[in-house]
């Protein structure tokens, strides 16, 4: 079979042509004429003459009529000599992965659609030059059609239109006149969900009509497969988040499958559904808890019959973060500092605010009833025992426990810190009293020991308008980072408006840090904090030693300072306080994600001190872990050691699919991080047992090319100005201009004459 | 008329405003106590008379002191709006019963911005006998058009959470009866700004010999206290804002309304 070699064979085109120079509305003049004229003829005739004889003469002289019309039209038969212009065609053959699936493969397919058509294809091909590639991941030229019917290098991945982007510009010189794609029209270089979004400009710009053909598999494969899997690349914690997992069946009877959802080796959701003519959709709802990536597994046990097993299990990855930070809010009086907060903390969406504000002191209470008051008791008991472990943060501000009976819940709450809660003691004098908090446990947990009123010497909260310095650590840390800018953040605090006083502590409890610091009043051992906190258990703590920072939020915006400071504040104390892995002080990142498999991945390690500053050459240790198919797990280990900048970096290669594990050791295993993270085969051909036809369509209707199912017309191919080509010689024999034309119609004329003086008509 | 700084000041002057103000001005500058406390402070205006009740305010913030738990400062601190002592003060209270004169386009920014980083004002007008309640209506629209521009004017009525801040209250009064509704300047989710049309200062004043200065009418020292009532709620609202309005609150409050 040539492949596609420019035939220069001439060749002979006959046609047949009138010169006689009517034009088309004189030809429609005379044939109505003559059609009248045979009208007349049947009509004129004697009814009592027989039927037979009528139609005889009626059908000599229609004859008549037809042969002086030819006569005029001046029939010529033109025989011509032409050397056709060859065509430039491209054949693209899809030798994917979902193109060899099977038996008969859709491969074969195209080879038995391509024998079928052997004698076309010759004809076609010697009179036009056709340029011969197959396609997958990429696009490759080969000298045949046998060549292009061979699978190549890389078919686990399908890209329609980065194969018509390299063509064209594999044909920069020479400009193409059609492309044909013959393919089963799965691009799965595109996610499923984004088929839609499958831009045929690519094809457009080629400026040639492609022309598709899609093939099918002639008998379709027994398989049970997960088509699709559709979720959100993120997810709130907490809330509930679906996974919409749809499956298809061919070649099999329509039966009850059970789906299973896995995390970390376990089936946390299983569900089951009737596929209703080999389709059905079902949804398993999670309500991730814990932030961080996740990585699930979506399985379907496959039939026996099932020849495809691989489609039957799906993996999927994202990430959940913080939708709410739910915040419990006590205030000991009505104040501006728990106004402003109030309004600060209501002002951002990601808050959820439970507030219980003492209107009134229990003296009042004692002496004014309760008449025409909207004043509710305090649920202490509720909120307490009931819904404690509902909050992320509770924030005492100038509180007194005691006075409203939640001294008996101290304890619970310094679990609830202990075991990952958070809490923020704010000024003034009940927050800072130590007789406010009876309990040792929750004591222990604050960032600042206590003084009582009658410890304090002078008075507990000195009045004197003063404004806080940053330390060392405040500079470092995220939760004093009002501006990304080091240096602008320093200039902000320094033009915060000034706090009206501050309440005196005795020290830093050990771990503490203190962020910002007294400008001269000192502390047992340092400068006087401000600002301090502490990790407590798995949860954090937070003090102010100050009733007044609403003026960050008011007097600062008001007399021209930063307008978002107080914002900003908070929203960095929520995102410490809850733990937003993003302020981790041991950060582990694997990129990308997810992970291809047999591709290098990038493991990246830092680790930063109590107040954010880099622990430099400290050694660390790694290890990740996977099932393999047995189901056996398999580890890898590794060490390394931070660089000055408390930074570790080593690359990766994965060798198996499915979720992985990452775990990071460091400082004799006082600070680890654990991290899941996927790896994902980039061969997803499996997933596309059913052709995507539409693909195929949207092509060929943008570029005007014409789409072919199972079939292959090589002479019906759109191409770039119709077909073309030379002619070397022409010879026209008028068939009108010769005496045995006058002499049928002599015949014919003489025939009616005959015939009507016979039956007596003349 | 437009007001510069130098007018302003000539007005105060010639209002004799100054022996107000210097009086207020060492309360403020007392220390720190005093500037940790809530402090109400009324808006000193130039024009028309910015103080119809001159013990109102403070008698309110008694009261305040009194039944609440809110450490309100006794006295009441006296403001320009232009000055920045309008920064100490998120509680405002305006008062009037004629025509003031245009504040100048600096006291409007300021008081724009006071509203817009959460300040609060309240607008009580005094019907007096020889005031022009209308004028000083008029010259309040004007006013709030202008500092807040982007507000919307809304009623305030019996279930809003202003009138369960503290107390729960069916009916508005003051010292005299008036309209069922207040007006509130609506700015995001919170009142900006509310108004009165039942002249509360008039039932909040009471002299240094601890005689009520106005009666009441027509109800008498029962409507004194729901003025007093109304004044504490405003008080409260300005700063717990919609806190009544959390669902443990509107749950509980059901309750005891329902008598659980």
């Amino acid at each position: 079979m040539p492949p596609g070699n420019a035939p220069t064979v001439p060749e002979v085109d006959w046609q047949l042509t009138a010169v006689g120079g009517l034009d088309l509305a004189a030809i429609i003049i005379l044939t109505v004429g003559a059609v009248g004229a045979a009208i007349w003829t049947w009509r004129s005739l004697d009814p009592a003459k027989s039927m037979r004889l009528r139609v005889l003469i009626t059908a000599l002289r229609s004859c008549v009529l037809c042969a002086a019309l030819g006569l005029l039209l001046q029939p010529t038969l033109r025989i011509r000599h032409m050397r056709h212009t060859p065509a430039r065609i491209a054949a693209l053959v899809d030798v994917s992965g979902s193109m060899q699936l099977g038996s008969p493969s859709r491969l074969a397919g195209i080879e038995k659609l391509i024998e079928r058509g052997h004698g076309e294809l010759a004809d076609f091909a010697s009179r036009n030059e056709i340029i011969w590639y197959r396609f997958a991941s990429g696009l490759e030229r080969v000298e045949s059609l046998e060549r292009a019917l061979e699978p190549g290098k890389d078919t686990a991945r399908t890209d329609i239109l980065g194969a018509l982007i390299e063509l064209g510009r594999d044909n920069e010189s020479g400009s193409l006149d059609a492309v044909v794609v013959l393919s089963d029209g799965a691009d799965t270089s595109l996610d499923k969900a984004n088929e839609e979004a499958f831009d045929v400009g690519a094809a457009q710009r080629l400026g040639a009509p492609v022309n598709t053909v899609a093939v099918t598999h002639a008998r379709e494969l027994k398989d049970l497969a997960i088509e699709s899997v559709s979720y959100d690349n993120f997810a709130f914690s907490r809330s509930e988040t679906p996974l919409v997992v749809t499956l298809r069946s061919t070649g099999l009877p329509d039966r009850e499958v059970e789906a299973f959802l896995w995390q970390e080796g376990s089936i946390v959701r299983q569900e089951k559904l009737r596929l209703v003519g080999g389709r059905g959709r079902l949804s398993f709802t999670i309500f991730p808890s814990s932030l961080g990536r996740h990585v699930m597994t979506v399985t379907v046990p496959p039939p026996p019959e099932d020849q495809v097993p691989e489609n039957n299990t799906a993996h999927v990855s994202f990430e959940v973060i913080r939708d709410k930070f739910r915040v419990l809010h006590l205030a000991g009086k009505p104040s501006w500092d728990q106004r402003f907060l109030r309004q600060t903390l209501s002002s951002w969406p990601r808050i959820d605010l439970v507030s219980f504000y003492v209107l009134r002191t229990p003296y009042q209470s004692s002496i004014q009833g309760s008449a025409g008051m909207s004043l509710i008791p305090f649920p202490t008991e509720d909120l307490f025992e009931g819904h404690l472990e509902e909050f992320d943060v509770v924030i005492f501000q100038d509180f007194d426990p005691t006075t409203v009976n939640v001294d008996q819940y101290l304890d619970r709450i310094a679990k609830f810190v202990k075991e990952g809660g958070a809490l923020v003691l704010m000024g003034g004098q009940s927050s800072f009293d130590r007789r406010s908090f009876p309990s040792a446990e929750l004591a222990a947990l604050f960032p600042v020991e206590l003084l009582s009123e009658e410890e304090s010497g002078p008075k507990l909260v000195d009045g004197t308008p003063f404004r806080p310095n940053l330390t060392d650590s405040g500079k470092r840390h995220p939760l004093t980072r009002i501006e990304d800018d080091p240096e602008k953040n320093a200039q902000t605090w320094r033009s915060l408006a000034r706090l009206d006083g501050w309440t005196r502590v005795i020290r830093l409890t050990p771990g503490a840090v203190s962020l910002a610091e007294h400008p001269f009043d000192r502390a047992d051992d340092g400068p006087a904090p401000i600002i301090a906190v502490s990790n407590a258990g798995a949860g954090r703590s937070l003090a102010i030693a100050t009733d007044s920072t609403w003026r960050w939020a008011f007097t600062g915006p008001m007399n021209g300072g930063p307008p978002e400071a107080h914002l900003r504040f908070w929203k960095q104390a929520m995102s410490w306080l809850t733990r937003d892995p993003e302020l981790d002080r041991l950060r582990l990142q694997v990129r990308p994600s997810p992970v291809v498999n047999k591709d290098t991945a990038t493991i990246d390690v830092e680790l930063l001190d109590d107040s954010y500053g880099p622990i430099a050459g400290a050694p660390i240790s790694s290890r990740i872990s996977w099932i393999d198919k047995d189901g056996t797990e398999q580890t890898e280990l590794f060490e390394g050691r931070l660089d000055d900048q408390g930074k570790y970096r080593r690359t990766w290669r994965p060798k198996h699919e499915g979720p992985h594990n990452i775990s990071v050791d460091a400082q004799n295993g006082r600070m680890s991080k654990t991290k899941r993270f996927l790896v994902l085969s980039r061969d997803r051909e499996a997933g596309y047992l059913t052709p995507v036809e539409s693909t195929l369509r949207r092509i060929a209707d943008a570029t005007g090319g014409l789409y072919q199912l199972n079939a292959l017309s090589w002479k019906k191919l759109e191409r770039r100005g119709g077909e073309t080509g030379e002619i070397l010689s022409r010879r026209d024999i008028h068939l009108w201009n010769n005496p045995l034309a006058f002499l049928f119609v002599f015949g014919l004329l003489a025939a009616d004459w005959l015939l009507r003086r016979r039956i007596g008509v003349l | 008329m437009n007001v510069n700084r130098r007018n302003f000041l000539q007005s105060v002057l010639s209002c004799g405003v100054l022996g107000s103000m210097g009086a207020a001005l060492p309360r403020l500058a007392r220390g720190s106590e005093t500037s940790r406390q809530t402090v109400l402070a009324q808006l000193v205006y130039p024009g028309g008379d910015w103080q119809p009740r001159p013990n109102a305010l403070r008698r309110l913030a008694w009261e305040l002191h009194k039944r609440t738990a809110v450490d309100a400062a006794l006295e009441p601190a006296e403001i320009k709006p232009a000055l920045r002592l309008v920064a100490d003060h998120p509680f405002l209270y305006m008062s009037g019963d004629r025509p003031f004169s245009e504040p100048d386009e600096e006291a409007v920014s300021t008081l724009s911005r006071f509203f817009k980083v959460g300040g609060f004002l309240l607008v009580d007008p005094a019907v007096t006998p020889g005031g022009d309640l209308a004028g000083f209506e008029k010259s309040v629209d004007d006013f709030l058009d202008r500092a807040l521009p982007d507000s919307q004017v809304r009623e305030i009525r019996s279930g809003h959470v202003l009138t369960r801040s503290f107390y729960n209250i069916n009916r508005v009064a003051g010292r005299i009866e008036g309209p069922e509704v207040l007006h509130g300047y609506q700015l995001g989710d919170r009142l900006a700004s509310v108004r009165t049309h039942h002249d509360l200062g008039g039932a909040w004043a009471r002299d240094n010999l601890g005689n009520w200065e106005h009666d009441v009418l027509p109800g008498g020292e029962r409507q004194r206290e729901s003025a007093f009532r109304l004044g504490i709620n405003i008080a409260l609202y300005a700063l717990c804002l919609d806190y009544k309005n959390e669902s443990p609150h509107r749950r509980f409050g059901k309750q005891i309304i329902e008598g659980h």
